[in-house]
């Protein structure tokens, strides 16, 4: 019996050993000062959270393409825009959840006409415009539901709340315009716009001489932020370097780590990264076999899968974007190409919704070969944020632009690695 | 015999090795807790006196809140609207999340994604309708407090602050609002930011939006959407001003509601 007991003991004592053991690490790690229960939680976590985040996330897509504006209609035309980085962010915020219930909940479709689009401007609503129109199947996706309606591409879409019924209006990048009706929240609009009271910014149609009715314009004077252009790492980018390499299956323990002069590249089987002074980023394939498997299934119609390699290209690049760019500094998906099967996915980056030029380059491009990324390229940003400058008066800007002119904030990289802000024609894209 | 002893001498490694770990485990607890307050006092310190900022309005925080993740319930959805609509109830899923229930008649009950609730049924005695309610959100993990339109849910011990239910009798119908996220249960999520880090947030929001000195600071959870499916309790700390009041995740630093008086 006693034995029997010394035994049991050293069992218990074993296991306690274990847990402490665990809590030790947990505690020598983390510098936070958590409660014995947070203790536990986070010691047991791998084992648990893993199962429930399961649960919870479903297979909802993530959106991979931002809207370049937004703004809030208070009636009659007054509306307030975003301007700063940060306003953007909140209203995007604030607006996703309801475009995604607007689309996901939209019925009883109809042609719809330009009168009736600039009409709706006059009522409340929120407008969301893209810089590069966007597939209805996609946003629709995004939104987590299916709707058959082929063959439009959303250049911008505004819901307007009128007896309290939600109407989306969509102008499409052929200039036609369609409607729907929807069960969004009517009282989310009317509370919404009723707290932003409107800043400088107007709706064309009430000064068209040149410019397309519904682009919002500033119509005073005002100044954005210049943002100063890290170039290179600062300190040691070993760190930085393992982290972008787990996210393209690299084993940073195993490959081969060589210097071109100030670029790093990185061997492994047929993987070849290069980690450029500049931080620009490389990734490519000496063969077929190599490249990082997508998740794409394959009974499925072109368009699903299709949206299956979006999402698995846009969790790897908005991934490697997070690690390597400013908080502020947003990705948007602008185009797909296709050739001979093989895609090639396009990211621009953007701030406040404002365009960031840099010549030709994409801010990431991904090549999709037999479902596997076998080419990358990041220009990630770090930026600082600067003085402020003001951006050429709408009115002057509008005397230099082209007919029908589609004026819009960008930033292009100015002396000294600046960003400044400046106003561009965006009439046939960036 | 041999054996018998050696039994003895394990445990007593056993024991002293325990002893070491938990001593440890203590001394590092305390230390790090230690850490925290100082960091919280140091915060508190750089923000201008003229705000109001006093450690001991923070202290009483809780020191780290989690953010939860629900799986939306739509059969306890369903059983609410059954229970209060009258006659055969007749869902629809409308897509983006808004399923409508409804009755022969005019009653109707719509739910949206992140708890929302609207709806206009008869007014019947004999249904109280927060109470149905009250009895749903129980069974979904939350805690409540008050009755009638007057009632407060909880989720932990912490205070929903957006959460709430609301009716208006208009003569033979009764119109309904509420935000009562229904779920099958809560996953721990992510950790909140640090108090310390909170204050400066703190201090600059209310430089942005010139709402004066501080009155009051209670933690909370803001309901909110992950998508359509997915319910999400944001930790956040629900602040009053002189000149307004203000919600600020302590997830993302992202403000969650602002009034400007």
């Amino acid at each position: 019996m006693t034995e029997f007991l010394k035994t049991l003991l050293i069992c218990v004592l074993t296991v306690t050993m274990v847990l402490l053991t665990v809590c030790f690490f947990i505690v020598t790690v983390s510098s936070d000062a958590l409660s014995p229960r947070d203790l536990v939680f986070e010691a047991t976590r791998s084992t648990r959270t893993e199962s429930n985040e399961k649960d919870v996330s479903g297979t909802q897509l993530q959106t991979a393409a931002f809207p370049c504006q937004i703004a809030f209609f208070s009636g009659m035309g007054r509306l307030y825009m975003p301007l700063s980085h940060q306003e953007y962010s909140e209203a995007l915020s604030s607006t996703e959840q309801f475009f995604e219930e607007a689309i996901g909940s939209c019925y009883d479709y109809r042609q719809s006409s330009e009168t009736d689009y600039l009409l709706s401007l006059l009522e409340q609503g929120i407008l969301w415009v893209y810089d590069y129109p966007m597939p209805f199947y996609m946003l629709s996706r995004w939104a987590d539901y299916d709707y058959a309606l082929q063959d439009i591409s959303v250049s911008s879409m505004f819901a307007c709340v009128k007896d309290s019924s939600v109407t989306l209006h969509l102008k499409d990048s052929a200039g036609a315009y369609h409607c729907f009706s929807t069960q969004a929240d009517g009282a989310f609009i009317t509370r919404t716009c009723a707290t932003f009271s409107p800043n400088g910014v107007i709706s064309a149609m009430t000064n068209s001489r040149n410019t397309a009715d519904d682009v919002l314009i500033l119509s005073g004077g005002f100044s954005l932020p210049c943002y100063s252009v890290n170039t290179g790492y600062s300190g040691d980018n070993t760190e930085i370097s393992r982290t972008v390499m787990t996210r393209l299956s690299i084993n940073p323990y195993l490959s081969s780590v060589y210097r071109d002069g100030d670029t790093t590249i990185y061997i492994e089987g047929s993987s070849r990264l290069h980690l450029y002074a500049d931080r620009h980023l490389s990734y490519t394939v000496t063969d077929q076999s190599g490249g990082i498997p997508l998740s794409i299934p394959s009974d499925v119609s072109r368009q699903d899968s299709l949206l299956a390699m979006i999402e698995g290209v846009r969790a790897i690049v908005f991934g490697l974007w997070d690690d390597l760019s400013s908080d502020s500094v947003q990705l948007s998906l602008t185009s797909i190409s296709e050739n001979d099967g093989a895609y090639t996915l396009y990211f621009d980056a953007y701030i406040g919704g404002c365009y960031i030029s840099r010549g030709d380059i994409a801010a990431a491009a991904a090549l999709v070969e037999n479902g596997k990324i076998t080419s990358l390229s990041i220009y990630p940003l770090s930026l600082h944020r600067t003085k402020d400058s003001s951006v050429l008066p709408f009115a002057q800007a509008q005397a230099a632009a082209s007919d029908k002119a589609v004026l819009r904030v960008q930033y292009v990289l100015g002396d000294e690695n600046i960003l400044v802000p400046i106003l561009a024609d965006v009439k046939g894209g960036n | 015999m041999e054996w018998k002893k050696a039994k003895w001498l394990i445990i007593a490694m056993l024991l002293a090795v325990n002893i070491v770990l938990a001593v440890n485990i203590a001394y590092r607890y305390t230390r790090a807790l230690g850490a925290e307050l100082d960091s919280l006092r140091a915060a508190v310190e750089i923000a201008p006196e003229s705000y109001g900022f006093e450690a001991a309005l923070f202290e009483q925080l809780p020191r780290y809140l989690y953010e939860y993740t629900g799986s939306r319930d739509l059969p306890a959805e369903a059983a609410v609207a059954s229970a209060i609509v009258h006659g055969e109830c007749k869902s629809t899923d409308e897509g983006g999340g808004v399923f409508i229930y409804n009755s022969p008649g005019v009653e109707r009950v719509l739910f949206r994604r992140g708890g929302n609730i609207t709806g206009i049924v008869s007014s019947d005695e004999n249904i109280i309708i927060s109470d149905v309610i009250v009895a749903a959100a129980q069974k979904s993990g939350l805690q409540t407090l008050g009755e009638g339109d007057e009632v407060e849910f909880y989720y932990d011990g912490t205070p929903i602050s957006n959460a709430y239910y609301s009716h208006t009798v208009y003569g033979e119908h009764t119109s309904l609002t509420g935000i009562v996220p229904f779920s099958t249960g809560w996953a721990r999520g992510e950790k909140g930011r640090s108090r310390g880090e909170m204050v400066l947030v703190l201090k600059n929001i209310i430089e942005d939006h010139g709402l004066g000195a501080i009155k009051s600071v209670k933690a909370v959870y803001f309901a909110e959407s992950v998508d359509s499916k997915t319910h999400l309790l944001t930790p956040a700390w629900q602040v009053e001003c002189q000149n307004g009041g203000f919600t600020v995740s302590i997830m993302d630093k992202s403000v969650l509601e602002l009034s400007v008086n």
